[in-house]
């Protein structure tokens, strides 16, 4: 996206226009837009759990969406979203098993969102790709790099749509930061290195009601060896990738994007060091290499579940100064200059930053994560965009412009393959204790 | 099953919640206390007007003849700050008196957005908790939890299940013998001026709310009851026992100035 387009997006009469346009180029694009009826998108979801309820609660915000089935083999999420969608006059037909939704519904669909867990991410997908439905998956693509691919390559003989849920991606903040003021800008120089850190206060394992819980013969049939293990697949190897991908793959996925090449190599540690009871490394620390044509940058990240120490933000630190960032803005949304760097007050004028913040006003509120006003340090300059939306709404709306009008999508499923390459081999560093080096072919599905 | 009672603790809101439950072995009152913290976070993520990307963020944001599309939630929790706008004869103000009469709430569009002629700034601080832990209440009846008390950070309890005696409390109350109230499928919501100084605006004045010393309001919602005794510490007295006539499930406990207690709808 160009600057031109970002500036666009935020205003809404122009934003109008722009639609305007794109409505116009869909007809030219006929193959793309919506079969049935390009003014309403008939979608289903596979997986309605907590991040199903996400999306799920987005598309609703979104004009011409029409929810016509949802698919969990947990009686429990089948009808809280029956109810949930229910009352917003969308009847929905249930499912359990996916093959039947799709034997039954496809006729009716144009789209479907899988949110279920990661290890069922690529058979979701590649079922409704090869039924001719398109498809926003959620991340990570798959945990295993095979089945990752397999997505790629079912979408490309295909032709649908498929979009991963790297939702930054498509957030107007991020595409300021990135593409406005790191690379045509240039505010903050060569940026050398980032840091990035996702961190959580402990927590115990997630439960579910008593008289809501699967029975053995259902667990079994779709691969769960427990409840508990399905209600807390992010933590075991069978079906997730641990917290590294739950919520590193966000950030992670970033650094690609600012330096515009892949890691050429990872090295990690980590381990199973408080909840013993789970497979998945419960803290992680990482340091990438990237061979950029500017020269070699470095970048951070660490991902802990035993304390929330630093939260979640990422810093991309260059030569004239660093921009913090992070999907909240109050725990990240600013640019802070370099003391030698030229002064920045010309940029302000023009709005690609605010002017430099006052000394920070305490708020007297206990819970920083939720309620604090945007009061940047002193010294640091805000960043002019502000998100008016819930966090996936914007990555959302980009999938269903791409079906009804054409548009390129923001995380095709090359680019979240190229992402899920260099997060899970974190994994593997860890486990071997290696180095691991990438090949440029590495990224390639 | 367990007779113990269980006790977990929460921030959000910028308050502390506390679910304790009874009837339940620890480890599911856990885990049922658990879905409860997130749903309350659920629903503060539509309700905080210090984050844009919230609901009433946007509809803040908003200019006079827009409006956007919001959480189902989000319309029902201003549904019910409209009703207790108008019984309290505009004392219940979201907005402080910049501008709630402007709002629009269009249910069938699912849409929230201001009239051509104003605007407003919505502050749900005084009904968000409320509703907050209405909507938990839901969550605990698919845990099969009867039992269990909900504590928006001890100005709104909900109480479900047997018979809780609940500590009223505040200086106000023990100045007048009021130390505690049995409520079953009930919330009780207090508002003094000593707790936190003066911290109730009145809309119409833009001063602080001193018409009462403290007031308590008793309502099967815990929306309700938190809008309530926010607008009892501003109602005359004669206004308070017309509401509870109307609304009959009311009750209302009102320190006056010259520090005697008037109980109302009991």
């Amino acid at each position: 996206m160009d600057m031109n387009r970002n500036h666009f997006i935020q205003t809404a009469a122009i934003a109008g226009t722009m639609l305007a346009t794109l409505k116009a180029r869909a007809i030219e694009n006929a193959e793309l837009s919506a079969k049935k009826n390009p003014d309403q998108l008939n979608i289903a979801v596979i997986g309605v759990g907590a991040q199903g309820r996400i999306l799920t609660e987005s598309c609703l915000r979104i004009p011409g969406i029409r929810f016509v089935a949802v698919c969990d083999i947990w009686n429990y999420s089948q009808r809280y979203a029956e109810r949930y969608l229910k009352k917003y006059g969308h009847e929905v037909n249930v499912y359990e098993d996916y093959k039947e939704m799709l034997a039954s519904e496809t006729e009716n669909l144009d789209a479907v969102i899988v949110a279920s867990p990661d290890w069922v991410h690529a058979e979701h997908t590649n079922a409704c790709l090869n039924a001719g439905l398109h498809v926003y998956s959620e991340k990570e693509m798959a945990n295993t790099l095979e089945k990752a691919a397999s997505m790629v390559h079912t979408a490309k003989t295909t032709g649908k749509l498929l979009q991963i849920g790297h939702q930054r991606r498509s957030n107007p903040r991020y595409i300021h930061a990135v593409e406005t003021l790191i690379h045509e800008t240039k505010l903050i120089g060569r940026v050398t290195t980032a840091t990035a850190q996702w961190n959580r206060a402990k927590a115990d394992d997630i439960g579910w009601p008593a008289k809501y819980e699967m029975d053995a013969a259902t667990l079994d049939k779709y691969g769960y060896n427990s409840m508990t293990e399905f209600r807390n697949w992010r933590w075991y190897k069978k079906y997730g990738g641990g917290p590294i991908v739950d919520l590193g793959s966000h950030q992670i996925d970033l650094f690609e994007w600012v330096w515009g090449v892949n890691p050429s190599s990872v090295i990690a540690s980590g381990g199973t060091d408080f909840y013993s009871h789970r497979e998945w490394y419960d803290n992680v620390m990482a340091i990438y290499e990237y061979d950029t044509p500017d020269g070699m940058a470095r970048a951070f990240y660490e991902t802990q579940t035993t304390t929330g120490h630093r939260g979640f933000s990422e810093a991309f630190r260059g030569s004239e100064g660093t921009i913090e960032i992070a999907e909240v803005p109050q725990q990240g949304n600013s640019a802070l200059r370099e003391a030698h760097a030229p002064e920045w007050d010309n940029y302000a004028v023009q709005g690609l930053i605010k002017k430099v913040a006052a000394p920070i006003k305490q708020a007297s509120t206990k819970n920083v994560a939720v309620d604090v006003r945007v009061t940047a340090a002193a010294g640091a300059w805000p960043l002019p965009i502000e998100l008016t939306k819930p966090a996936h709404q914007p990555h959302l709306e980009n999938f269903f412009n791409a079906i009804r009008y054409g548009t390129p999508l923001n995380c095709p499923g090359e680019t979240g393959y190229e992402t899920a390459v260099a997060v899970l081999a974190v994994n593997r560093a860890v486990a071997t204790n290696e180095k691991i080096i990438f090949k440029p072919s590495d990224f390639h599905a | 099953m367990s007779d113990s009672q269980h006790s977990f603790k929460y921030e959000a809101m910028t308050t502390e919640f506390e679910v304790i439950i009874v009837g339940q072995e620890q480890e599911y009152a856990r885990q049922a206390s658990g879905a409860v913290f997130r749903e309350i976070d659920r629903i503060n993520d539509l309700l905080n007007k210090y984050d844009a990307r919230s609901d009433i963020g946007q509809v803040n944001l908003l200019g006079p003849g827009e409006s956007i599309r919001v959480a189902i939630e989000t319309l029902e929790c201003l549904e019910r700050t409209v009703w207790a706008y108008r019984v309290s004869g505009g004392l219940f103000d979201p907005t402080l008196g910049t501008g709630f009469q402007w709002l629009e709430i269009d249910r069938p569009n699912f849409s929230v957005g201001w009239k051509k002629g104003g605007k407003g700034e919505i502050n749900l601080g005084g009904i968000g908790k409320g509703y907050a832990i209405d909507q938990t209440a839901e969550i605990l009846k698919d845990w099969d939890v009867e039992d269990a008390v909900i504590n928006g950070g001890t100005s709104t309890v909900l109480a479900l299940g047997k018979n809780w005696d609940i500590g009223v409390g505040g200086p106000w109350g023990e100045k007048v013998d009021l130390t505690k109230v049995t409520l079953k499928n009930q919330a009780l919501s207090g508002s003094g001026t000593e707790v936190k100084g003066d911290h109730i605006i009145n809309p119409k004045t833009g001063k602080p709310a001193r018409r009462h010393l403290a007031a308590w309001a008793i309502h099967p919602s815990a929306a309700v009851s938190d809008a309530l005794s926010t607008a009892f510490m501003m109602m005359e007295q004669g206004k308070i026992e017309q509401l509870c006539r109307t609304e009959p499930q009311t009750t209302a406990f009102v320190v006056k100035q010259d520090k005697s207690l008037v109980k109302i709808g009991v």
